[in-house]
């Protein structure tokens, strides 16, 4: 579990793909009326924010509030995962090497500050973005070191990135060492947005909570652990807003939120998140709540990761039995049917998911325990020389991260394998399993950053990612050369057939040949929003979108600490 | 007196020392490298140390731990790691939610304890005493969260009396169910004491003089045997007092009240050292003195207590 990180589910990865929503109502909740203007939207959230600098936030609940006041040059069309020019005036000219791309910018969009944005601002953003010294999540890892220079900088061995180049105010240029067909998703990644130097430098080290950017909204109040609160942006360059305001109540427990929705004193109850079980549950057998809940592929993969360095896990026949033996359907259960099961590394709708991919020939289930079985008296493994008790590590994120690893606790009783449940505050679980031989068999999950099938192979099974001394996202330390020459082919071909074929033949070396995962499934995220919202959707890629939401009704008028600005308003 | 004064307030630096020292060799025990939370995956290794050196992460611990503790001597309680602020500030500004609460609970503890305790003690055996009895199994059987969530079902949704938690800037209506959950428990607790403590006093011998010197009623039990009975509801209210000053997680979670319990335990997940050392200090600090101070004043409770 890697890249953005959902501080609830307890996950890596991140983002999303929409195509057919398997709801019940789709993914938006339009409801055909006219849009109307004004009015506070009100947001719980469990936990603070870590941040507002987009050089540095890399979860669900930092990216729901970084997304409404800042911009990159591109971002997705709609609900959609199409992107579209933001700050760019149009789509970048790429040059037939795949290597060199032009961004031109739209005239006249201004900072909150009222100060006209420019290429060099993008410039600056971007490596303050990559610079060790803004101790980013960016300064390593594989999304911006494909630009030419990106390394040397983030070294210390380079003052700038040279692969940025301003050729004028209004035009970028970017050059890469090699082709990247993901290249444009990272870009509309939060990491890409623009900040304004001189606000940066006036903050200081306050600078993450005192933001300025260019998006339609400006932060007006954040009080820790308490209070956020947004408010339209005069000189917002797109579309404006319906809403004049969002609020943002930290602290509220998804019981006391959804409790809070119910009872109309609130209008989203975690919309960064799905739903919680206990929640979910309630929701759904309530007449005047079941049709209202939205649904949306989560575009994850979860997965026991088996450490291919470690006893017994070195041992691909040991690899090969775990992965008969995970009763997935049960899993799915404890998720509320809120899941598909997946046997593969890809993520429905990920392009290059495979439906119904099921190599080892697995059970309705997923199982196979006769075969399980076999494979391990293969190994070695019987009467006289049982199989050694494992620690299976997981994080306790959720309410159902223990019900979860329970389950495959009981599944390997089976086969006679004892496992011992390591639940682990997310910090300390992120910090073991991201250090070589450490951790033999965690339990974990990404989710997109971008809908890009690179995503699921490069930060969490390519050898770059398993060739670190700490902080990996490749929990199985998994390396193959063979298997990577492929993710170097495929990461630059702009045959889009020919490197989807490539991504499935590296599934296939993966799940069928190696082994390094047992595969268990992928989650669907569930939201309802209260009576009041409109145009409330679950985007594909972001985990909150404000623009497309008004509201009707008074204000919720049991509103949190009267003594900020939040309680003013009223639609 | 004052010896007695200087000797416990000298216990309690040494216990607050104690108490630092633990949580500072415990903080870096638990696995988990907060530069690494901080910066997120995929940060390089240049930004991590960068963040080590910053937080002064690549001292020796003795050094670290040292360095904290002539800080804290000036006030000093370090800067969070999460929050990017200076801790003591970032207390000080949740810590008038929480003593709102705790004051209202243990308000609560007294308003609802004492009297049924007492009516209970004067009338053992009744259907009030044994009415009381089932009412204290309850209340301290039932568990704080749970009960939460029952009142704010109960008083939020079926009958809108009360908002559904949050701290509405300390506003009585905010105020009411969460001092009610927290003050239940120990009211049932407090009429067990009262009851238990007032039974033992009325078969006492100066409680027999005072009836045969013709009291009433009322006189024997307002003037002679509830005053006696208090010094140990007066021991426990200052304890209480001082635990829930330090913070009432299970409650302050349920309720959405943003107090210093929560921040200690966002503290402890996201690994933010500085904010735990300082709650936990913070904390520690608020119940000693709420210790000294109970046994200062059994002094003034009761004339017979000499130090």
């Amino acid at each position: 579990m890697k890249g953005r990180l959902t501080a609830t589910l307890g996950v890596f990865g991140l983002a999303t793909i929409l195509l057919a929503a398997c709801g019940t109502t789709g993914n938006t909740n339009s409801s055909g009326g006219t849009p109307q203007n004004g009015g506070t939207l009100t947001v719980s959230f469990k936990d603070d924010l870590k941040t507002l600098d987009p050089a540095i936030g890399y979860d669900t609940s930092s990216w729901s509030v970084e997304r409404q006041l800042f911009n990159g040059l591109l971002d997705y069309k709609g609900f959609t995962t199409q992107l579209q020019p933001d700050i760019a005036a149009e789509m970048p000219t790429i040059s037939a090497d795949g290597k060199t791309y032009t961004f031109k910018l739209k005239h006249g969009v201004k900072f909150s500050n009222g100060r006209e944005v420019t290429a060099d601002d993008f410039k600056y953003s971007w490596e303050r973005m990559l610079d060790p010294k803004t101790a980013g999540p960016m300064t390593g890892g594989p999304f911006w070191g494909s630009v030419h220079g990106a390394n040397d900088f983030a070294n210390g061995a380079a003052s700038s990135i040279s692969g940025i180049k301003v050729i004028d105010p209004y035009t970028l240029e970017v050059d890469l060492d090699s082709p990247n067909q993901s290249f444009l998703n990272i870009v509309a990644m939060p990491f890409g947005f623009v900040v304004p130097k001189e606000a940066v430098a006036a903050a200081g080290a306050n600078w993450a909570h005192q933001p300025v950017g260019t998006g339609p909204f400006v932060l007006d109040k954040w009080t820790p652990g308490q209070l956020i609160v947004i408010k339209k942006n005069p000189n917002y360059f797109g579309t404006k807003p319906y809403l004049d305001e969002v609020d943002f109540e930290i602290g509220v427990t998804p019981e006391v939120g959804f409790l809070r929705l119910k009872s109309g004193q609130l209008d989203l109850a975690e919309p960064e998140l799905t739903i919680p079980s206990a929640q979910y549950i309630q929701l759904s057998s309530d007449p005047n709540w079941k049709n209202k809940i939205l649904k949306q592929p989560n575009v994850d993969i979860w997965y026991l990761a088996m450490n291919v360095n470690m006893k017994p896990f070195d041992n691909k026949l040991v690899r090969e039995a775990f992965n008969y033996v995970v009763n997935k359907a049960n899993q799915v259960k404890i998720l509320n049917g809120r899941a598909v099961i997946n046997n593969g590394i890809q993520a429905p709708p990920m392009p290059g998911y495979v439906q119904n991919y099921n190599p080892l020939g697995l059970d309705a289930n997923g199982q196979n325990i006769n075969k399980a079985k076999s494979l391990l008296q293969q190994a070695g493994y019987g009467a006289n020389n049982p199989f050694p008790p494992q620690d299976l590590v997981y994080a306790k994120a959720s309410a159902d991260s223990d019900r979860l690893a329970a389950s495959v606790q009981q599944d390997f009783k089976a086969v006679g394998i004892t496992i011992n449940l390591k639940g682990l505050a997310f910090a300390a679980y992120l910090d073991l399993v991201g250090k070589p031989n450490t951790v033999p068999l965690s339990y974990n999950g990404w989710i997109q950053d971008f809908p890009d099938p690179s995503d699921f192979t490069d930060p969490i099974l390519s050898c770059a990612s398993a060739n670190v001394t700490a902080n990996g996202s490749n929990s199985s330390f998994y390396c193959n050369k063979t298997a990577d020459a492929l993710l170097d082919k495929a990461r630059g071909d702009t045959n889009s057939s020919e490197r989807l074929s490539l991504y499935r033949q590296y599934q296939d070396i993966v799940i069928k040949q190696d082994f390094p995962w047992v595969p268990l499934y992928s989650t669907v995220e569930t939201q309802v929003p209260g009576n009041r919202v409109h145009g409330f959707g679950i985007h594909p890629v972001w985990p909150f979108i404000a623009t497309s939401i008004w509201v009707t009704g008074a204000t919720p008028s049991l509103q949190p600490a009267p003594s900020t600005s939040a309680s003013a308003t009223a639609s | 007196m004052t010896a007695y004064i200087i000797r416990r307030l000298l216990w309690m630096v040494l216990v607050l020392f104690g108490v630092a020292a633990i949580t500072f060799v415990i903080a870096f025990m638990v696995p988990g490298d907060p530069a690494r939370l901080y910066a997120g995956t995929n940060a390089s290794p240049q930004a991590i140390a960068i963040i080590h050196h910053q937080l002064g992460l690549d001292r020796p611990i003795y050094v670290q731990f040292a360095d904290y503790m002539w800080r804290v001597l000036h006030l000093d309680f370090g800067f969070s790691y999460r929050y990017q602020a200076p801790v003591l500030p970032a207390i000080l500004q949740r810590f008038p939610a929480t003593a709102e609460l705790a004051i209202a609970g243990v308000f609560f503890e007294l308003v609802i304890g004492l009297p049924i305790g007492a009516l209970s003690a004067i009338r053992p055996g009744s259907f009030w005493d044994r009415a009381t009895m089932v009412f204290t199994f309850v209340a301290l059987a039932a568990p704080p969260f749970w009960l939460g969530l029952i009142f704010l079902f109960l008083f939020g949704v079926l009958l809108p009396l009360f908002p559904i938690g949050g701290y509405g800037g300390g506003a009585p209506q905010y105020l009411f169910l969460p001092a009610l959950t927290l003050g239940l428990g120990g009211a049932a607790y407090y009429a067990r004491l009262l009851r238990a403590s007032l039974l033992d006093i009325l078969k006492s011998d100066y409680i027999r003089t005072a009836w045969a010197k013709g009291l009433t009623e009322r006189q024997v039990i307002l003037r002679h045997a509830i005053p006696n009975a208090l010094t140990v509801i007066v021991s426990q209210l200052g304890m209480d007092l001082g635990y829930f000053l330090a913070g009432v997680v299970v409650i302050e979670t349920v309720f959405a009240w943003p107090g210093i319990g929560k921040q200690a335990v966002d503290a402890i997940f996201t690994l933010d050292i500085p904010l735990v050392m300082g709650t936990v200090l913070f904390g520690a600090l608020l119940i000693v003195t709420a210790n000294v101070v109970v046994d200062i004043s059994y002094t003034f409770i009761d004339p017979r207590v000499r130090y």
